[in-house]
């Protein structure tokens, strides 16, 4: 429950921001539904006084009067709407960024929220869901319970016995209607946890596309996601039967109030206690309070159901940081040597680096080799401060890395990952992106020494990219860190998808345009030790996380020296 | 995941037409349901029948009060009840027919969906956009699946609605009828002129929002890149100006939909203010309401629907004889009534507004159900030997340039031959035309003789197997992950798979053992723990011919070794066409090809080809820089 409601505070904290125009988007909604109100008031009028009381001047009156509440209702209603729209819009864009904020600091290997399909969700449907809460949800609720209350007055001070009476059924509509919605919830997390199986099975499936096809299983492959299709299907239909039956129940009872109110109002016009305008007035406030009832009932199921998305959307919030401590201010005017001492990291539960230290000395070209898991990318991400270990320190000239300027950090030490990110625009949008200050002349330069003379700067790439081989690709990278131009150049795997021709003319480009910068290259292959005047080495990890105490300790490293 | 290939926004006429063409296209999903779409549309007008009877029953009831006619008032209470129990009957009926009616349709959409995705060509674009065949798949068919249904039925039950009232009010009372009828042409010529003025907004919007998705899709992509270069500031601040100028566009098509809704709205105090003064008017000028001819079916109507609900409240209608009572008891009701008479109109008004965004999305499902399935052969291939022929193939990728200029290369059953060469040479697109993922545009892939593109694919894969190294499991056990290559084999042949590629230790090492579920994608397990497994299902396939696609291993040396080890258990006495990448088997192989840019270059024993120094031996040298860490001979830096 504390869960739910932290969920709740998290996910209205966004329209919330904008207080003041909620309140009064809040406060002129209300006034506009009073409108509504006015209606029956002014039938009751019309039927006493003009038609029973043969007036046709006030017949004139109250049509005018109608017309009037209308105009009055309808432009404060569309007012409102208009601010919580505007509103709505902004409370996406917040929430969007936040989470995009906080996705640049999750590290994909230690939560699957980081990683593309789900983050993706997260930013566009599950980001888009305040908007509905903006303009629905609770604050919709306040205000109908609001109007709701008001609506119960009127009729109350109109014929109080006829209400009351009306009333009885509608706190049975209200007590059922939470229980549904409290079962429904459950029904609901589950069918969703589905429906998030469906969608990744089928993504499996279609990202395997070629296995399936290779053994010819195209017909099972389909038939699997069907059952779960099925299953998922089958289970939706019966939430909605179930919910169908409740809802017939609670609106059978909830039509009580209008027979109800059409008999004790009769029986008091025939009493001579009030008059057929009474009564009419009356029944329409009724019927009115059943609608207003229904439509609280719709309310909560939103508020209920945005429950479950902002507990999703924490999840994203809530996750731990790569980087968990503060960042520093310092300007950093140059980066020399190297020091990482007793580097512990822990991903998803499991030791990644256990009392790793090394030193790097300014200049040095240092080769950083090891199997698959073994922590080299880690290693490289802690080096750079792209994250923080879980124990020991990184220190640059002896000053600890957690001093610095992020932004000034980022001048000095590149890290380029394995794969390198085209987007979509031209070579020079994309080299420029690493940084956006620079002028043509310095792309320009960029490209060329990192050997992608042959494209033009203006070539654009799609989406996709296809067009790219993974040589190019890993020159785009190239590019960026030239135009960065930083004193320390970390490259992680560099020639992983390569062939080893392409393997040996990048690893050459890499060299000739270090100028004199310290460069570490992380790879599986023993290929690259040849272009290094040292090679670090990291000694395998084993997977099952119970084995790791055995090989820890001295597991950490070792040194050597090759020519 | 990218935005959708080709997308073309739709407007006006051809908007109706890909509607019409969808809804033609899936008219027959809804043949097997006509019972329960029948069973609905009778519930729609039984429905509509109900409430106008409470509309009436209302009516006659605060008529006989006026009257005081303290009997007709219990009667009219009961009579209540009983038809809120019957609308409420009703709605359960309806509700459960479109349930029915869905949870059938969303399976047998998405399942032919999915099946076709699956049965298309194995084009790059349906396994690299996963994501967005995924959207496709599951939401935009939801969508359209909820336009076909619930969208439709609605404007049916509209018009349901509006010739049942129309036909009552006509009956009635024509002069309190009239103001409020004239307002119902006037709403939905509002609706339909207003959503027209729409459209250039719904695009502008929909491509909006398009964008955005594109935009953040491409940034989840480079978030390691835009950390790396410290770049996080840039990017929200662009995505920052982005979101707003989508806001921008957004709340323009918001704002024009909210005036309509608004139109709306004030219609329905607009028929209100007309039913007071024209309808009180005239019962103040005691004319008599309704023509003489309606009136009198009116009344004959009467007794009618009395009598379905009890004597009692026929008497009372009966009696009810005073024009006065009736027209007042009217008016109320009408007042009463008059939004929900009209609330049919805006869903019609907003259903309306819905079709160009439905277009889109029926737009986007028919590309799908519309994509070229692969094209198979329907001859079946005999048990074969093994003797694989490639016979001057020339082949493109649809209306691309072609990539294979003539190869023509020969392995003999039981030997194994290697095809070399850098990336781009067309390796790749041979290995996919030897196994019939796809046909050569001239030329032809014989296996004994048999022509494969006359063979269905099914039956070429049988005996011939693609493997690729980048080892693709999927979320389940290793015994599951293993069977796919055999189904119907047993346990006992699992294992054995398992132990003849040497798996078999590996996979008892985990911690389930052949239990082990493997997640999604093989998460769970290490790079060369799914290759092995992929291997072990290779060999429970037991095909006569294996293509190996031997892609750079991203494992390390050690674990390497263990998996050329399965790779030449799994090789043995099979025809096997290794596409090597990395040349550590090639002095196994009893023939290699040299492919480059499409043709064949060189070709031999590999002892020989070494020997002779040609682009073999080039392609080696710049391997063994690789391996032997020997810096020297490297001068090609050709990119």
């Amino acid at each position: 429950m504390n869960d739910s409601l932290r969920a709740l505070r998290f996910i209205y904290g966004y329209p919330l921001r904008y207080r003041r125009e909620m309140v009064i988007a809040t406060v002129i909604m209300f006034l506009g539904l009073l409108g509504n109100i006015a209606v029956p008031l002014l039938t009751r009028y019309a039927i006493d006084i003009g038609v029973l009381g043969g007036e046709s001047s006030t017949l004139l009156m109250t049509s005018l009067g109608v017309l009037g509440a209308g105009v009055a209702t309808t432009a404060l209603l569309h007012i409102g709407k208009r601010m919580r729209f505007t509103v709505a819009s902004k409370a996406v864009n917040d929430l969007r960024e936040d989470l995009f904020r906080k996705l640049m600091n999750l590290g994909p290997a230690d939560i699957a929220e980081a990683s593309g399909g789900r983050a993706l969700t997260r930013l566009v449907s599950d980001a888009v869901s305040v908007r509905g809460l903006t303009n629905g949800g609770l604050l919709e609720l306040l205000n109908q319970l609001l109007v709701t209350l008001t609506m119960l007055v009127t009729a109350l001070v109109i014929d109080p016995r006829t209400t009351l009476l009306a009333v009885i059924p509608m706190v049975f509509v209200v007590i059922g209607n939470f229980t549904v919605q409290l079962r429904l919830q459950r029904a609901f997390v589950e069918l969703k946890s589905q429906f998030t199986k469906l969608l990744a099975g089928v993504g499996e499936s279609l990202a395997n596309i070629n296995v399936v096809k290779s053994y010819g299983r195209e017909a099972e492959a389909s038939d699997r996601l069907n059952k779960v299709n099925q299953d998922h299907s089958a289970r939706d239909g019966r939430m909605k039967r179930t919910y169908s039956r409740w809802e017939a129940i609670l609106n059978v009872v909830g039509g009580l109030p209008t027979p109800i109110a059409l008999w004790a109002g009769g029986q008091a016009v025939l009493n001579g206690t009030s008059t057929v305008g009474d009564l009419v007035a009356v029944v329409a406030l009724v019927m009115m309070f059943q609608m207003s009832i229904h439509m609280l009932a719709m309310h909560t199921n939103g508020a209920f159901r945005s429950v479950v998305t902002a507990q999703r959307l924490l999840r994203v919030m809530d996750a731990r940081s790569v980087i968990t401590g503060r960042d520093g201010a310092t300007d950093l005017p140059a980066l020399g040597s190297l020091d990482a001492t007793g580097i512990d990291v822990d991903i998803a539960g499991r030791r990644v680096l256990d009392k790793v230290g090394l030193h790097i000395e300014a200049g040095e070209v240092v080769a950083l080799t090891g199997p698959t898991g073994s922590g080299k990318s880690t290693l490289l991400h802690v080096l750079a401060r792209l994250r923080d270990p879980d124990g020991g320190s990184v220190t640059y000239d002896g000053v600890d890395a957690r001093t610095y300027a992020p932004d000034a950090l980022r001048r000095h030490i590149v890290c380029l990952p394995q794969r390198q990110w085209v987007f979509e625009g031209t070579l020079e949008d994309n080299i420029r992106f690493a940084r956006p200050e620079a002028t043509r002349d310095e792309v320009a330069q960029a490209a060329t020494a990192a050997g992608l003379s042959h494209i033009p700067l203006d070539r654009r790439f799609g989406a996709s990219t296809l067009d790219l081989s993974a040589g190019e690709r890993q020159r785009i990278g190239l590019a960026r860190a030239l135009l960065v131009d930083p004193d320390v150049l970390l490259l992680d795997n560099p020639t992983a998808n390569l062939d080893a021709e392409t393997e040996a003319a990048l690893l050459e480009t890499v060299l000739r345009v270090r100028n004199g910068r310290t460069l570490v290259i992380a790879s599986q292959q023993t290929a690259v030790t040849s272009y290094a005047d040292r090679t670090i080495s990291l000694a395998p990890r084993a997977t099952a996380p119970d084995a790791v105490a055995t090989l820890t300790g001295a597991a950490g490293l070792e040194g050597g020296k090759d020519s | 995941m990218t935005a959708a290939p080709a997308e073309v926004p739709l407007e006006g006429k051809e908007a109706r037409r890909t509607l019409a063409r969808a809804v033609r296209r899936f008219l027959p999903y809804l043949r097997p349901h006509w019972t329960w779409l029948t069973v609905a549309t009778v519930m729609a007008v039984l429905n509509s029948i109900v409430t106008i009877a409470v509309m009436y029953t209302v009516m006659a009831g605060i008529g006989q009060i006026v009257i005081g006619d303290m009997s007709a008032v219990e009667s009219t209470a009961v009579n209540l009840i009983v038809l809120t129990i019957a609308e409420n009957v009703i709605r359960i009926v309806y509700n459960s027919a479109m349930i029915r009616i869905n949870e059938r349709l969303s399976v047998t959409i998405r399942d032919d969906l999915v099946k076709r995705l699956h049965n298309v060509q194995l084009s790059r674009h349906v396994s690299q956009a996963s994501g967005e065949w995924v959207t496709r798949v599951l939401f935009e068919a939801n969508r359209f699946r909820g336009f076909l249904t619930k969208s439709l039925m609605e404007v049916a039950n509209s018009v349901i609605w509006f010739v049942a009232f129309a036909v009552f009010l006509l009956a009635l009372s024509p002069t309190v009828a009239l103001p409020t009828l004239i307002t119902i042409p006037l709403m939905v010529w509002i609706a339909v002129t207003f959503t027209k003025r729409l459209r250039p907004d719904t695009r502008a919007q929909r491509e909006g929002w398009d964008q955005v998705v594109g935009y953040l899709n491409q940034r989840i992509d480079g978030l390691a890149d835009i950390r790396s270069f410290g770049q996080e500031e840039a990017v929200l601040a662009d995505l920052r100006r982005r979101s707003e100028d989508y806001s921008t566009v957004h709340n323009r098509l918001s704002f024009k939909r909210l005036w309509l809704t608004s139109q709306l709205g004030f219609g329905v105090f607009l028929a209100l203010a007309l039913l007071i003064f024209f309808g009180g008017l005239q019962i103040i000028n005691g004319h008599q309401l309704g023509s003489g001819f309606f009136f009198d079916m009116a009344a004959g109507m009467m007794p009618m629907t009395w009598m379905l609900m009890g004597t009692d409240t026929m008497m009372a209608s009966m009696g009810m004889a005073s024009g006065t009572a009736l027209a007042a008891g009217t008016l109320a009701a009408f007042a009463l009534f008059v939004k929900r008479m009209l609330n049919p109109v805006r869903d019609l008004a907003h259903q309306l507004g819905q079709t160009s965004d439905i277009a889109a999305t029926a737009q986007r499902i028919l590309e799908v159900l519309e994509l070229e399935e692969e094209q198979s052969g329907t001859g079946t291939l005999p048990p074969v030997e093994g003797d694989v022929e490639v016979d001057d193939v020339r082949f493109a990728y649809g209306d691309g340039p072609e990539v294979l200029h003539g190869v023509t290369l020969r392995a003999r059953p039981g030997e194994h031959i290697g095809i070399v060469g850098t990336s781009g040479a067309g390796k790749s697109t041979l290995m996919q035309l030897l196994v019939r993922l796809y046909t050569p545009t001239s030329g032809a892939v014989r296996v004994d003789g048999h022509d494969l593109a006359g063979i269905s694919s099914a039956s070429v894969r049988s005996q011939v197997l693609l493997v690729t190294q980048e080892a693709q499991l999927f979320d389940g056990t290793v015994t599951e992950n293993i069977l796919f290559g055999r189904p119907e084999a047993t346990e006992g042949q699992v294992v054995e798979a398992a132990r003849a590629v040497g798996a078999d230790e590996v996979i008892a090492g985990l911690r389930d053992g052949y239990a082990t579920r493997v997640g999604e994608r093989g998460s769970r397990l290490s790079v060369g723990e799914r290759q092995l497994i992929a291997l072990a299902r290779a060999m429970l396939a037991d095909p006569r011919v294996i293509v190996l696609d031997e892609a750079v291993s991203s494992v390390d040396p050690d674990r390497q070794r263990v998996v050329f080890a399965a790779i030449r258990r799994l090789l043995e006495g099979r025809t096997a066409i290794v596409v090597a990448h990395w040349l550590a088997l090639v002095e196994d192989l009893d023939q290699v090809f040299v492919l480059e840019d499409g043709r064949i270059v060189e070709s031999g024993r590999p002892v020989e080809l070494l020997t002779a120094g040609g682009r073999l031996t080039e392609l080696c040298q710049a391997q063994e820089g690789r391996t032997r860490q020997n810096t020297e001979g490297k001068d090609n830096t050709r990119v």
